[in-house]
């Protein structure tokens, strides 16, 4: 049980994630939902790139033996690249909801224009 | 309709809990973990490589000469997917500009923050103010640093343009950009263009062999300069064009990501009349 | 060893994301996740990437807390 710690905290971050894009009504809890779901899956990755009693893949401050063990670095350059996109289309998707409150005058997606029609 | 996603989140939930039952622990990542096993002087290692992570860390700081193999996969390896990447940040900028047009352009700001030209905010504090400079300058020194150190000590163009970003942050609230917006906007924006510009001018001048290689690091002169193979300290001026893309890349994210935050302070402030309503 | 660390920041991070989500305060749920974001930084640290946890710090608990404030000031502050 203890091996898996980190997956299943992904699955909670992800189902948290999932249930509020969901249930909530609000767009900017909408957008904060698309964050932490967005934080589970980077988490994730380094996760499964880990491996234990290894050091950081830089050759730097590593000690001189013969033998070294590093953690994997294809995940960490992904997710390096993946948080600033993912903080980028955060900034468009906050700039769409302030769009769309100076034009409904609210923030909620059940009291939107056109909405209700379909309700 | 409730009960009926309520029902799909559950199984969800337990198609993702039987398939990390599947998955190899934490901590025991795939591969053969032992990097430097049989010491090639100057060649390539490729006995025992199983995955692909292995062979970089085996290969990557002959390859590269960059002793921080994140920064030679992000920017050798993988160099096409990271313009793709910054692509994908200047397409965001723009698109957050085109989105408030009517309210960059409008005259009617409202004293929310921003002050009206040629007058002092309502906020004056010279402890704020003062304060706010002294740390924007040493966040900035920072940042720099984690830019220039990219290819020897954990940094490089994305971390240090992130953390130059969050000084800018610090100067929207000491009020001391305010005044100038428009014109603070023009230079973020001339800049930002300026480091894209420079990493698909890099990524050409390697042409003759592929798209983004790295013609520097062959020279054995220079930023070519040979390192010793394995734990070493590491030389400034080495790594190809790896110092130089990852220059590039912090300029463009530095002014990107503090462009977002000044156009959405700016849009803040100013009153809405004739947007799209 | 190591694990327990693991079990510790990953019972905080779960508390923190839950808070985030449960605050009908908006501001106060974003100041949950920038703690989220910071707790996210040492797990990060911990995994042995350090250049991501730099990222992290300098995205996740600066600047996405920055742009959400600004967008709460242009909108309402409570979640009706």
């Amino acid at each position: 049980m203890s091996a898996i710690v980190l997956y299943v905290t992904f699955i909670l971050l992800l189902t948290i994630g999932i249930i509020a894009l969901l249930f909530k009504r609000n767009l900017i809890k909408i957008v904060l939902a698309f964050n932490i779901l967005d934080s589970g899956i980077n988490l994730f990755f380094i996760a499964l790139g880990y491996r234990e009693n290894a050091m950081a893949p830089i050759f730097t401050p590593a000690p001189l033996d013969s033998v070294i063990t590093m953690v994997l670095p294809t995940p960490q350059a992904l997710i390096l690249t993946n948080i600033v996109i993912g903080f980028a289309t955060t900034a468009l998707m906050l700039g769409v909801s302030v769009l769309t409150y100076r034009n409904n005058n609210t923030l909620d997606t059940r009291k939107l224009r056109g909405v209700e029609e379909y309700d | 309709m409730r009960l009926l996603s309520v029902v799909a989140i559950v199984i969800l939930f337990g198609f993702l809990f039987v398939g990390i039952l599947h998955l190899h622990p934490v901590g025991e990542a795939l591969g053969n973990s032992e990097v430097l096993q049989g010491r090639p002087e100057l060649g390539i290692d490729i006995n025992g490589v199983s995955t692909m992570d292995d062979y970089f860390l085996r290969n990557g700081q002959i390859e590269t000469k960059s002793n921080n193999i994140v920064a030679s996969v992000v920017f050798d390896y993988r160099g096409f997917d990271t313009l793709g990447e910054a692509t994908v940040l200047f397409i965001v900028v723009s698109s957050i500009s085109m989105l408030f047009f009517t309210f960059l352009k409008s005259k009617s700001i409202v004293s929310a923050g921003v002050p009206p030209a040629g007058q002092f905010p309502k906020i004056e504090s010279r402890v704020i103010t003062f304060g706010s400079f002294i740390m924007y300058i040493m966040i900035l020194s920072f940042g720099v640093y984690l830019v220039v150190h990219g290819h020897i000590s954990p940094g490089g163009g994305f971390q240090g343009g992130s953390v130059m970003a969050s000084a800018t942050a610090l100067l929207l609230i000491s009020f001391l950009i305010t005044r100038h917006m428009q014109r603070t906007r023009k230079i973020f924006s001339f800049f930002e263009s300026l480091g894209l510009t420079i990493f698909i001018g890099l990524g050409f001048a390697g042409i003759t062999i592929s798209f983004l290689y790295n013609f520097l690091a062959h020279t054995s002169t220079g930023f070519g300069r040979i390192i010793a193979f394995g734990p070493n300290q590491g030389y400034l001026i080495s790594a190809g064009i790896l110092p130089l893309l990852s220059l590039a890349v912090g300029i463009e994210v530095f002014f990107g990501l503090s462009l977002i935050v000044v156009t959405l302070f700016h849009v803040s402030g100013v009153k809405d009349t004739n947007s799209l309503r | 060893m190591m694990y327990y660390f693991f079990l510790v920041i990953s019972i905080a991070l779960v508390i923190t994301a839950l808070l985030s989500i449960y605050f009908r305060d908006l501001l106060a749920a974003i100041v949950s996740y920038s703690v989220f974001s910071l707790v996210l930084t040492v797990l990060y640290f911990l995994l042995d990437a350090p250049d991501v946890a730099i990222a992290e710090a300098g995205i996740g608990a600066a600047l996405t807390t920055c742009i959400f404030v600004i967008a709460i000031r242009m909108t309402r502050r409570r979640e009706e």
